[in-house]
């Protein structure tokens, strides 16, 4: 049978709209049959036209995917839960870093001015437009790169199990197991390499972890807003004054290492709240940001004149008594004692929290 | 009723998707090209569209079930498809499979009624 030229044509076009879709290597022989399936529906009575036997066949693409067989993902139900996981994470730390960052570069800015309130208003408007700036730039790119990550990792059917790899809830004997597994194929799964079902002491609170990131963000603020209120207050001539316990002359040169300290804290918050139990990684993240901070802490202690000179002769003032007794408590303000006791309490608090942190970990690999 | 209609066509396509394979298989003991499958399965009540037919033949090719060869003698090439020894056995077992489960679901269906 021999079609118009017309009709040729639009032949042509249909095959070479399915083929281009195909590999190389098939589209001789997909092209050849659909060229002989047109010829044999074309022949037949039910169909009118060659229109009518294209409409038969379908959308190109749509018969182009048949012949790819199965459906095609950019990121397929094998990799979509890691997807999702991974993004869950990037996008969350992403978004606390670019708030956090914002917040702390919005912060100084506003030591400019005089008036608190003039600073406090134009913080808020700084900060919420250059927040949202900032999250909605870093966000969208964080997406795409994920994104792109895993349509590659798709695209090659790599072997990557992240959620598995990253909940190291295993026991020493299981991790050979793990590394012994079939790595081009998944479906040798074994019940054997299940997760344990965490117990309940191993969970972490996600309300504790919220509670203790608002802390520090509360902490973090106080630190670079109104430093001159971390002291003690009192009357002075009817009017209220305000003790600062630090040295504010050089506050600029302080504040980056306390700042660190603090976001190590919400690093580590941020950790928890994306683990939501203890294990390594909670324990190790636990130990890592403790110890920076603790080498911040003492490194800004040690080096730099810290608490306020003046701090002595202010708070008489204020307090409207002089302090030379060493039973009184205030005498050892702004003293090595006062350093050294900084350090040892800081010490206890994170010594503490790893031993806890740790021991709950173990207790959750042990299950 | 649109709505019942339209989760009966899904579920109806569904459930022919799984019989699609053995019917293929079943008549493909001598060499057939593509078309005259077509018009055999409709003729005996299971109608395939050509879309779905040829690259279902390729699959079944691709594992072996099957094998094909191009018929260029006449004026139209066509490609013919024949079940090889080894789509012998799995058609063999698919049918006993079936079987089997027809059993079955007969005697589900019917402790329903």
């Amino acid at each position: 049978m021999k079609f118009g030229n017309s009709e040729q044509e639009m032949i042509d076009r249909y095959v070479w709209d399915v083929i281009r879709r195909l590999p190389v290597s098939q589209r001789k022989d997909i092209e050849m049959e659909l060229r002989s399936l047109i010829e044999d529906m074309a022949e037949e009575e039910q169909y009118d036209s060659i229109e009518d036997v294209l409409r038969k066949l379908g959308k190109p693409a749509e018969l182009a995917g048949q012949y790819r067989g199965g459906k095609q993902y950019i990121i397929g139900p094998e990799y979509f839960e890691q997807y999702v996981f991974v993004l869950k994470i990037v996008v969350i730390v992403n978004l606390a870093f670019s708030l956090f960052g914002t917040m702390v570069k919005e912060l100084s800015n506003m030591k400019q001015y005089d008036h608190i309130v003039d600073g406090i208003i134009k913080f808020c408007v700084d900060f919420f437009a250059h927040a949202i700036e900032e999250s909605m730039i870093s966000t969208f790119g964080a997406f795409g790169v994920i994104t792109f990550i895993f349509a590659v990792i798709e695209y090659f059917k790599l072997d990557v199990d992240i959620v598995y790899e990253l909940n190291i809830h295993v026991e020493p004997k299981d991790l050979k197991k793990r590394f012994r597994k079939d790595s081009k194929q998944n479906d040798n799964w074994e019940p054997s390499g299940l997760l344990p079902v965490p117990s309940p002491k191993t969970l972490i609170k996600r309300s504790d972890t919220i509670f203790e990131i608002v802390f520090v963000s509360i902490l973090c603020w106080l630190f670079i807003v109104m430093p001159e209120f971390l002291g003690f207050f009192g009357k002075v001539n009817g009017k209220i004054k305000a003790v600062p316990v630090f040295n504010l002359d050089i506050w600029d040169e302080i504040l980056p290492f306390l700042i660190l300290a603090m976001a190590m804290s919400l690093i580590h918050s941020i950790v928890k709240l994306m683990m939501g139990r203890y294990g390594s990684v909670v324990s190790l993240s636990c130990i890592l940001t403790n110890t920076i901070s603790f080498v911040s802490t003492v490194i800004v202690f040690k080096m730099y004149p810290i608490w306020n000179s003046n701090f002595f002769e202010e708070l008489e003032q204020v307090l409207g008594r002089t302090i030379t007794s060493k039973g009184d408590i205030f005498y050892y303000i702004g003293t090595d004692s006062a350093t050294n006791a900084t350090f040892l309490v800081m010490f206890v608090i994170a010594m503490a929290e790893i031993a806890v942190t740790v021991y709950k970990g173990r207790l959750g690999e042990s299950v | 009723m649109k709505e019942l209609d339209e989760i009966m066509a899904a579920l109806v396509l569904e459930l022919r998707r799984g019989t699609l394979i053995l019917s293929v298989l079943s008549q493909l003991k001598e060499p057939a090209y593509g078309y005259t499958l077509v018009q055999k399965l409709e003729e005996k009540g299971m109608s395939i569209e050509p879309g779905t037919l040829y690259p279902l033949l390729r699959r079944l090719e691709k594992q072996e079930l099957l094998a094909s060869e191009w018929e260029t003698s006449t004026s139209k090439p066509r490609k013919y498809y024949r079940r090889t020894d080894f789509g012998n056995q799995v058609y063999e077992k698919l049918k006993d499979q079936w079987q089997r489960m027809t059993v079955d679901m007969e005697q589900l269906l019917r402790e329903d009624d």
